[in-house]
């Protein structure tokens, strides 16, 4: 059996094509050697700093929310609806707590966290064991006047809290593997220092930018660095911030709610009585909730089915069999 | 559509793009600002750049990756960069048609006609590439000659110097854009800038740039034809491309339509040259009889893959390659004036890295880098410098641009911790770029009695580098007889011009024992001086006796152990032409043995 | 030439030309992602030496405290770069109105912590953007002043136009001191600063009949989310069981009304209006149906006005003829 002689030209483009293909596999073998796989074989890494998740395994019940006037009685209620302090505090932990602190403006004006809901929680969380609580926020303006101002300092202070102003060095570079926006990007790490929990404090808020100011968006208040460029695209920011950040426990006061002209507000008319507190140890559905307190749905957020689809939690609130409970006042 | 069309559109289309990322290579997050526009990107798709840098230091920086791509796009499918991408080559192509339009098919043919000097491009590039290479040798004598102590000083001697930036197309532009074209066009009309922007050797930058593009007018693609080392390294490249431009069958009219429209002169109606071809697909279309193609065969007039080199040559090449490094440097020597962008590597380090491509330059939102003329010996001739007199400010205490946008890696991407030494580099300290020293013959409180302290007060450190010694010193040919005195007022026989405008910062004491502290003055007339009323004299000075007028100054004086060389003590220095207080490259972190203290 | 262009060609031209498309795609969507330079240089806030910033210290302060009251600090500045540092996501509201710099000052009487106030002095750079912010943030249940044209008082809040200023003073609660401050900076701030009111013809053209309480919204850009739509006044009505807005903008000319009027109805059909049989009485106005509300659109002489999200075809009609009347009355 014998084979047809190849045409010259075949043979050539043969031989062409597997020197071709040895040209390449000789580059692809190089630049695998090189140190393609890092990419910054060179260079010093920029050291990212991790940040720890504080989430807890979940368990039910996860969801509790509470209508009454008084937000201490409400959030008493609340964490007695979700199983008790225990259950998020261990006797010995270090405790942060993330307030909403941007604007030196009067506790009354709503516009951040209400002081006697940052002097119950830190109280609460001493009662229940923790080594020592820390209330911080990053407002970018002045930011003793804004502690100052809102009376969160001196509440935190009176409590037994240690007030943590942030200072330049408190900042180191985070990156969310995978994420666009956030990427060695400065994050607030200086209080997590021996920090076990993260809880979030933040009121119910408008905001012109991102439709509403809830305790996902409260997290922006961890970021150092020009942030104001993410405004441009805040809803995948915010998205990505709840990706990043997993806190043990979020609570949104929702006792008085700024319904318009927010993040800053400024009147008491933009102030509505709402009387209901939220605390969640999912943030998504705590804000899938919380939107409803401004007459709005949790579609007109983009970042939640964003943060639900990442897998950060779930916009479906009622599916985790909230706890309702009617607080009387105190 | 017609391909050549569509090449058309891809030159444009690139060449837009290359001329953006030059224009928003400004910090800024408007959308015509840095933003995150990748500015890089033609500099990181260039294998000439990779390879020289791989050479020099083993490594491939972070972003160079995309040459691989284009390495593997060259390999299959030839020049394609020359033709459709490079934004250099589209200026050539476009002066050269514009040069040739009006001339005749013969006059065309003649003027794109292949010439044998097209190979000095090759031999160029085997030039560079041995400079490049030149630290790869060492290791390997090293190893040959067992390991000994010299081995590190021959190391040091030998290693590679990148100077394919020089010729490589991509950094030429970057040069001449970010450099020359941008600062005048912005004269005038500052949407860059605020003010002037200056580039010390901007006339020669410029000078070449017009010179390789006029130069188009006589040969068109002149450059891409006999010059660019890219161009030769992408000959190399495409030696076995599984797509070629070639003849369907051997025998043709022989009109040569084909190479009076053919761009690299690859003599595509002979034996093509494949490795000058730089696929313009302009002979697909030139033949009337379609007998050009570009095909997975090869061309039916027969090719040439490879360029006529001669061994004789090759090895020249590179030997003055490998010359040329060891030769610069027999000179010795630290130009003081060689300061360089915080973040930059050990010199020898850094010229095996740097491009000359003039990225940090751009960025730099003060306007100091410079491009080196003398500072950086022959072999750093156009890497940058810090020229603090040249720029509106000192380097930024905030600022680390310069290290992040460099495609190489030769200034280190810094964070702002690092840079001011704080965080987790508290230990190791900031980023110095040298020294400031004071020109006490130059310094007008120390040369002459003139209060100043711009320095001090602009001194971004803290604490503060440069510090004050206050100290009153007589001022000359002002001593009085006092009239009369009381408390809190001198009087003096006659007027004079002793109400002399040096200074807010007047005092007056009276000569011998008497109240020997000087007491300020708060109005210094020609015939009078009041002292401030909350330090009276202690009793009315006697009449006769002589007051001295005194002015308090401060000098400035540095302390190397703070001060990191930012240079905005130079730059805001009143003394225009030569400032009163330096920065030289003494005390530089990124060198180890440059330190002067103990 | 003797070649003719095959398919073949087209195609791989067609692939090449996506190739860029692709290329172009990803390096508009790499610009999004903030390239490090872009943050390891703080804001390039330095100028040639020749003309240094005034220093902060130098500003005069336009915010004064009146009589019997004093300041709890200096003033802060803030300009269109910073000014998200004071008012965060709201600063977006401002800035496309022409916003130029806000000043910032706590006033309160000696003694009494109630009557802390926080004055806001925005400068939106003319009369117009003063009263488009102003009238873009009206509370709901505030009641009008008439200190001045454009004003309003909360329970705790003061919110006016001066000239070219947006002012807003803010006081922690609603005590009887607070107010009286309110009233007294208020004041303080118009003495300071003389200006002249805004002079906004079209505030006129826009009925009073049916009218809700409240001053007519002015959007400077994106009037009724149309970016042609600029110098939109917009006012809320009632009629019947039915809420509707009616609106009117000026023109340079017939012509350019005539063009906007055209090119607004061309935007809303492209998103699914639909045209509807005129009104009898005003056969040049359009009625068109927007997805089960009516809008009307007509022009008179340089203005073109209309009504906006009617909830039934009746209302939408009065409303309209309403505003046909009130423009014919002001042509000439």
């Amino acid at each position: 059996m014998s084979r047809p002689p190849l045409d010259p030209e075949r043979r050539e483009f043969l031989a062409r094509g597997l020197k071709a293909a040895a040209a390449l596999a000789a580059t692809g073998l190089a630049g695998h050697a090189l140190g393609w796989r890092t990419g910054r074989a060179d260079r010093e890494e920029v050291h990212d700093w991790p940040v720890p998740d504080f989430s807890q395994p979940a368990a039910d019940p996860r969801l509790a929310i509470v209508t009454g006037p008084d937000r201490t009685t409400n959030l008493r209620k609340a964490m007695e609806a979700l199983g008790g302090w225990a259950r998020f505090v261990k006797p010995g932990d270090g405790v942060l707590l993330k307030v909403n602190a941007a604007f030196a403006s009067p506790a009354t004006l709503g516009a951040t966290t209400h002081p006697d809901l940052v002097a119950e929680a830190v109280a609460q969380c001493l009662r229940a064991g923790a080594s020592r609580v820390v209330v911080t926020d990053h407002p970018i303006h002045d930011q003793a006047s804004c502690f100052e101002w809102s009376g969160i300092g001196a509440a935190a202070r009176r409590a037994g809290a240690e007030l943590w102003v942030p200072r330049e060095d408190d900042f180191a570079p985070v990156t969310l593997p995978g994420g666009r926006l956030l990427r060695h990007w400065p994050f607030l790490k200086g209080p997590f220092k021996g920090i076990r929990r993260l809880i979030g404090l933040t009121p119910v808020k408008d905001h012109y930018r991102s439709g509403a100011s809830l305790t996902l968006k409260n997290w922006y208040g961890l970021l150092g660095g020009r942030r104001s460029v993410f405004h441009q695209d805040i809803h995948t920011l915010i998205a990505e911030l709840a990706q990043l950040v997993r806190p043990t426990l979020v609570i949104l006061d929702g006792t008085t709610t700024m319904i318009r002209n927010g993040p800053t507000g400024g009147s008491l008319a933009d102030l509505k009585a709402t009387d209901t507190l939220v605390v969640g140890t999912d943030p998504v559905a705590v804000d899938a909730f919380g939107v409803t307190l401004l007459g709005r749905e949790a579609s007109d957020l983009p970042h939640l089915a964003r943060a639900a689809a990442a897998g950060a939690g779930t916009a479906s609130y009622e599916l985790l069999n909230p706890v309702r409970i009617q607080a009387g006042a105190s | 559509m017609k391909i050549t069309w569509v090449r058309r559109i891809s030159q444009v289309f690139f060449l837009l793009l290359f001329l953006w990322f030059c224009l928003v290579t400004t910090v800024g997050e408007e959308w015509w600002r840095l933003r995150g526009w990748p500015v890089n990107w033609f500099l990181q798709l260039n294998p000439l750049t990779a390879l020289g840098v791989v050479l020099g230091t083993g490594s491939l920086p972070a972003g160079l990756e995309w040459s691989l791509l284009v390495i593997a796009l060259t390999v299959i499918l030839g020049r394609f960069f020359c033709g459709w991408v490079c934004p250099f080559g589209t200026l050539h192509q476009a002066i050269g048609w514009l040069g040739l339009r009006r001339a005749a098919p013969a006059e065309q043919c003649l003027r794109r006609a292949f010439r044998p000097a097209q190979r000095i491009k090759y031999y160029l590039l085997a030039f560079l590439l041995a400079a490049a290479a030149g630290g790869l040798l060492a290791p390997a004598v090293g190893r040959l000659a067992g390991q000994s102590a010299r081995l590190e000083s021959i190391r040091e001697f030998a290693a590679g110097s990148l100077q394919t930036g020089w010729l490589d197309p991509i950094s030429f532009m970057h040069r001449a854009v970010n450099l020359v074209i941008l600062p005048l066009a912005d004269r005038g009309i500052h949407v860059l800038w605020t003010g002037a922007r200056l580039a010390q050797g901007a006339a020669l930058i410029g000078g070449l740039f017009l010179a390789a593009l006029l130069v188009n007018l006589w040969i068109p693609r002149f450059y891409c034809r006999y010059v660019c080392p890219l161009g030769a390294l992408y000959g190399v490249l495409g030696r076995f491309a599984l797509w070629r431009v070639g003849k369907r069958q051997r025998d043709c009219s022989n009109c040569l339509k084909c190479e009076a429209a053919c761009e690299g002169a690859c003599q595509p109606a002979g034996r093509i040259r494949t490795h000058e071809c730089v696929l313009c697909m302009n002979c697909l279309h030139a033949c009337p009889d379609d007998l050009v193609g570009y095909r997975l065969a090869r061309s039916a007039s027969g090719e040439r893959a490879a360029p006529d080199l001669t061994r004789r040559g090759v090895i020249a090449s590179l030997l003055a390659g490998f010359a040329v490094a060891p030769l610069g440097r027999l000179a010795g020597g630290r130009d003081p004036r060689r300061i360089r962008p915080p973040g930059a590597g050990p010199e020898r380090e850094f010229l095996t890295r740097c491009l000359r491509c003039g990225q940090c330059m751009r960025i730099c939102p003060t306007n100091i880098l410079h491009p080196a003329l003398t500072e950086a010996g022959l072999e750093g001739f156009g890497t940058p410098v810090a020229k603090f007199s040249l720029g509106i400010g000192g380097c930024q205490l905030r600022c680390a641009a310069c290290s992040q946008i460099c495609p190489t890696g030769a200034i280190r991407p810094l964070t702002l911790n690092e840079k001011i030494g704080r965080g987790a580099f508290r230990e190791r300290g900031p980023v110095r770029m040298g020294t400031a020293f004071v020109d006490r013959g130059r310094c007008l409180p120390w040369a002459m009695n003139r209060p100043c302290i711009v320095c001090e007060e602009n001194c971004p450190v803290s604490p503060k580098a440069i510090s004050i010694q206050e100290i009153f010193e007589p001022l000359p040919g002002r001593r009085r007889e006092i009239a009369r005195g009381d408390e809190l007022t001198l009087f003096f026989e006659g007027e004079t011009d002793a109400a002399a405008r040096v200074s807010d910062d007047l005092y007056c004491r009276i000569a011998g024992d008497f109240d020997a502290e000087p007491r300020r003055i708060i109005e210094c007339g020609p015939a009078q001086w009041s002292i401030d009323p909350n330090h009276p004299w202690e009793s009315p000075p006697p009449k006769g006796s002589v007051a001295e007028l005194l002015v308090l100054l401060q000098r400035p004086v540095v302390d190397p152990e703070r001060c990191i060389g930012c240079g905005v003590c130079e730059s805001v220095c009143p003394l225009a032409t030569v400032r009163a207080i330096r920065v030289t490259a003494d005390g530089e972190s990124r060198e180890a043995r440059s330190g002067f203290l103990l | 030439m003797a070649r003719k262009t095959g398919w073949g060609e087209t195609l791989l031209g067609l692939a090449i030309l996506a190739a860029l498309a692709g290329v172009g795609t990803a390096v508009y969507f790499e610009q999004f992602r903030p390239h490090p330079a872009a943050y390891s240089a703080d804001k390039p806030d330095y100028l040639p030496p020749p003309a240094p910033r005034p220093a902060a210290a130098a500003r005069p302060s336009r915010v004064n405290p009146p009589e019997g009251m004093t300041a709890l600090g200096p003033s802060e500045y803030f300009d269109p770069d910073t000014l998200y540092e004071k008012i965060d996501g709201r600063a977006e509201l401002y800035l496309p109105a022409g916003f130029r710099s806000l000043e910032c000052r706590r006033l309160g009487i000696p003694g009494d912590e109630d009557s802390v106030v926080e004055t806001f002095l925005y400068d939106m750079g003319s009369p117009r953007s003063a009263y488009s912010v102003f009238s873009q943030q009206q509370r709901e249940d505030a009641e009008p002043r008439d200190f001045t044209r454009y004003a309003y008082l909360a329970e705790n809040a003061l919110f006016f136009c001066h000239g070219s200023y947006y002012l807003e003073i803010i006081a922690g609660t609603a005590a009887a001191s607070a107010r009286e401050a309110l009233r007294k900076a208020a004041a303080q701030v118009m003495a300071d600063l003389p200006a002249e009111p805004a002079d906004l013809p079209e505030l006129a053209r826009l009925p009073e009949a049916h009218r809700l309480a409240g001053h007519p919204r002015l959007y400077r850009t994106d009037g009724l989310g149309f970016a042609p739509l600029t110098d939109l006044f917009v006012a809320d009505y009632q009629i019947g069981e039915f809420q509707l807005s009616g609106f009117v903008c000026a023109r340079g000319s017939e012509a350019e009304a005539a063009k906007l009027a055209q090119a607004y109805q061309q935007f809303i059909m492209d998103d699914g209006a639909m045209l509807l049989p005129p009104i009898p009485e005003l056969p040049d106005a359009r009625v068109l149906d927007f997805y089960g509300t009516w809008q009307v659109l007509f022009t008179r002489g340089p203005y073109f006005a209309g009504v906006h999200q009617a909830g039934d075809r009746l209302s939408a009609e009065q409303l309209a003829l309403l505003l046909d009347r009130q423009l014919s009355e002001a042509a000439p």
